[in-house]
């Protein structure tokens, strides 16, 4: 006979139900100051303005003046004393941990619908349900920047100087990353109409495009999505103007749209669903947040893999760089060997990308986790990682980036370049540009014509996805070991049964660790119910220094490698010293 | 596994004849979710049901006595106890009142059409008419 329990909510769940995020209207503002002070998680703390309680009627905003919860100088005070540093976070999207996305209820109108004409909704991690509502209605807009307005003013007439980011919050859905100002309801699409009308008059070349290739219409969506949303960020930043330092782009595990219906069956919901989100977050370099998440899934080996990635350095290197720590090397980032981009404009697939030539596959099996996608590339020549290969693809590229990506070349990394959809002039540029340099090129054909250029460090490899779709996908993993293979990286081979998740990182080493050029670690999870095992296999390059943070785990040191051995639940970091010889 | 005390919970989105001539697409309910209790059902379950079939995304039907034999099909095939149908529309009128997990969980119930073991081929009734 089954038991009925009353569900037991700490406190401490409900003011800081994420990682470092206070919610303050959860509590009263007399213990703000004592929450603060008892908080041990990682600075600073994000602190997410709840627009709905400062605004809950039409022109009437209440900063401390009414109800003592909205004085968000006493959270800025209560933070300075109790020594920690205070963000604050305006949405620029709907924010789903909030009722109603965050909005006053009398804006709540129109539902935001998802590309199958569901309303997007979430469950909080109180089992409430929060509904999202279209920010493409203007009535939404004009109060956003109403607000946007008095909270600018509220701060610098109270002189609150602490920063200010506008937070987009989106969530995975079919393994892309997708913001939840993305909607598909009649109210996106009575704007985009506008939008079309307005573009016959102002620019009818889209329009004759529009006409030409239907399919046109997807970046003219994009388009149109990503203007409206400017709005939003504008508005705020105008408003802010002394206090906004950035935008975050923060999504939510347990957010998409299936997570609502695995979430409200127990038996279906499992911590392990989680994992590649919370991986997928930090490779797509946004920041993830186990918000809308229970107490109780983040108790095991889920909780601990959270609180592994979703460090200081890695929530510092979403803020603007007046944030980085001077000595950021020294801490622990993501192990970074490959880095996906994009510069074009209009909707991208990385994941289809990826999938077409074989990568995704390959990287899976290979170096789990360990690239990232950098949605706008920008050369920093003073920032190159010299052990990066940069990937571009050639439908992405237009004049500018090419010649960013030469200039990449020339500075001695090494590139792949996907020639696929590459504009005829550009393919011709490329080619002139080896003749001028009189840089030796090696041609073959390997599943997909492949062309090879090297300049000192310098290394460019041009492919044809095209090419490498036409075959099976073991093939085309094949076609990427020989090219990586070339590459000569330095890496410890993992082996580890199916439900193990593992992540790597990176730092180099310190004062005390001259023997090595740089300190590898490798966390492991296993959020199965089972016994699992893995391995770290003995390499050449490679010494194993220590293990740290074992949880229900064995780790035994053999001829051939690591043996770990984990219990359910278990969770064990090893850090490996590497060196070059 | 043993489904004999699960339902089968099929949520679908209705594409009507205006946009279809527009899309030219022959399909008119496209399957989104289709889970029991436990998870999704998997590619090789709906094999079952559908032994063509190469992508459980591929879930499309014509018309509703298609997708309506696909459930009866998936009762008798899978052995679940009953399928609740729900439309996409009816699911966005239900969340609009829901503010809570049990709320959310009644929406099947109170929005969808319910298929039950007693509906299809093995019992003699036929409640085939009253459902839409």
């Amino acid at each position: 006979m089954e038991q009925l329990v009353t569900p037991e909510m700490k406190e401490v769940d409900a003011v800081f139900p994420a990682e470092n995020w206070f919610l303050y209207w959860k509590t009263s503002p007399s213990l703000w100051e004592s929450k603060l002070r008892e908080f041990s998680g990682p600075n600073p703390i994000f602190v997410p303005i709840y627009w709905a309680i400062h605004s809950e009627y039409s022109d009437l905003y209440d900063f401390g003046q009414i109800k003592p919860e909205t004085d968000l100088k006493k959270i800025a005070e209560c933070g300075a004393r109790a020594g920690k540093e205070i963000i604050f976070l305006i949405g620029i999207s709907p924010l789903p941990f909030l009722i109603n996305g965050g909005i006053p209820s009398y804006l709540a109108r129109n539902l935001s619908l998802n590309k199958d004409g569901l309303a997007i909704s979430v469950i909080d991690n109180q089992d409430r349900i929060n509904r999202i509502y279209s920010f493409y209605d203007p009535k939404i807009f004009q109060a956003f920047r109403k607000f946007a307005w008095h909270l600018g003013q509220y701060f610098s007439q109270l002189g609150v100087s602490n920063s200010v980011y506008g937070l987009d919050a989106a969530r995975i859905e079919d393994s892309h990353i997708v913001s939840y100002f993305q909607d598909h309801s009649a109210v996106f699409e009575g704007g985009f109409s506008r939008y079309i009308k307005q573009l016959q008059d102002s620019e009818p070349e889209k329009i004759h495009r529009l006409k030409e290739h239907p399919e046109y219409e997807k970046d003219l969506k994009a388009e149109y999505s990503e203007l409206i949303k400017n709005l939003y960020f504008q508005a705020a930043k105008d408003a802010l103007s002394g206090s906004w330092s950035g935008l975050i782009q923060t999504c939510l595990l347990g957010g998409s749209t299936k997570d609502i219906f695995k979430r409200s069956h127990d038996r279906w919901e499992n911590e392990r669903d989680y994992f590649h989100p919370l991986m997928k977050c930090v490779v797509n370099e946004v920041y993830p947040n186990s918000i809308l998440l229970g107490h109780k899934i983040k108790r095991g080996s889920l909780g601990k893999a959270i609180k592994d990635i979703v460090s200081s350095p890695l929530i510092q290197s979403h803020l603007s760089k007046d944030y980085y720590e001077d000595d950021a090397s020294l801490s622990f980032q993501p192990l970074v060997f490959f880095e996906l981009n994009d510069s074009g404009k209009g909707h991208f697939s990385f994941e289809r990308a990826m999938e077409k030539s074989g990568i995704k596959y390959f990287f899976e099996k290979e170096f789990p986790w360990s690239y990232k996608i950098t949605k706008e590339f920008k050369l920093d020549i003073d920032d190159l990682e010299p052990h990066t290969v940069f990937f571009f693809f050639g439908g992405r590229l237009d004049s500018n980036s090419f010649n960013e990506v030469i200039k990449l070349f020339l500075s001695g990394s090494r590139i792949f370049i996907d020639m696929a959809d590459l504009a005829e002039n550009l393919a011709q540029k490329l080619e002139t540009f080896f003749v001028e340099n009189e840089i030796p090129l090696e041609k073959i054909n390997y599943i997909s014509p492949v062309t090879k250029a090297a300049l000192g460090d310098g290394l460019i490899v041009t492919y044809d996805s095209d090419k490498l779709k036409e075959t099976s996908l073991i093939k085309r993993a094949g076609f990427w070991e020989k090219m990586v293979n070339y590459l000569e990286i330095k890496n410890l081979q993992v082996q580890a049964d199916e439900d193990v998740e593992y992540f790597w990182k990176v730092r180099q080493s310190n004062t005390y660790e001259l023997n090595y050029e740089e300190i590898r670690r490798v966390s492991f999870y296993n959020p199965s119910s089972y016994k699992r095992k893995a391995r770290v296999n003995t390499s050449s390059n490679f010494a194993f220094i220590k293990s740290v943070d074992l949880v229900n785990v064995e780790v035994k040191s053999t001829p051939i490698g690591i043996d770990i051995l984990l219990l359910p639940g278990a969770s064990v970091t090893l850090d490996f010293g590497y060196f070059d010889s | 596994m043993k489904r004999r005390k699960m339902n089968l919970y099929l949520l679908y989105h209705f594409k009507d004849s205006q946009n279809l001539s527009l899309t030219n697409e022959p399909c008119a309910y496209h399957i989104i979710l289709l889970f029991s209790e436990v998870g999704d059902l998997s590619l090789a379950d709906c094999k079952k049901v559908i032994p063509e079939l190469l992508d459980v995304n591929d879930l499309n039907f014509r018309t509703k006595e298609e997708l309506i034999e696909f459930s009866k099909n998936c009762i008798s095939e899978l052995d679940f106890q009953s399928v609740f149908l729900l439309a996409s529309n009816d699911y966005n009128i239900g969340i609009e009142s829901c503010h809570d997990l049990s709320s959310f969980r009644e929406i099947f119930d109170r929005y969808g059409h319910h298929i039950g073991i007693e509906d299809t081929d093995q019992s003699s009734k036929n409640i085939f008419g009253k459902l839409f």
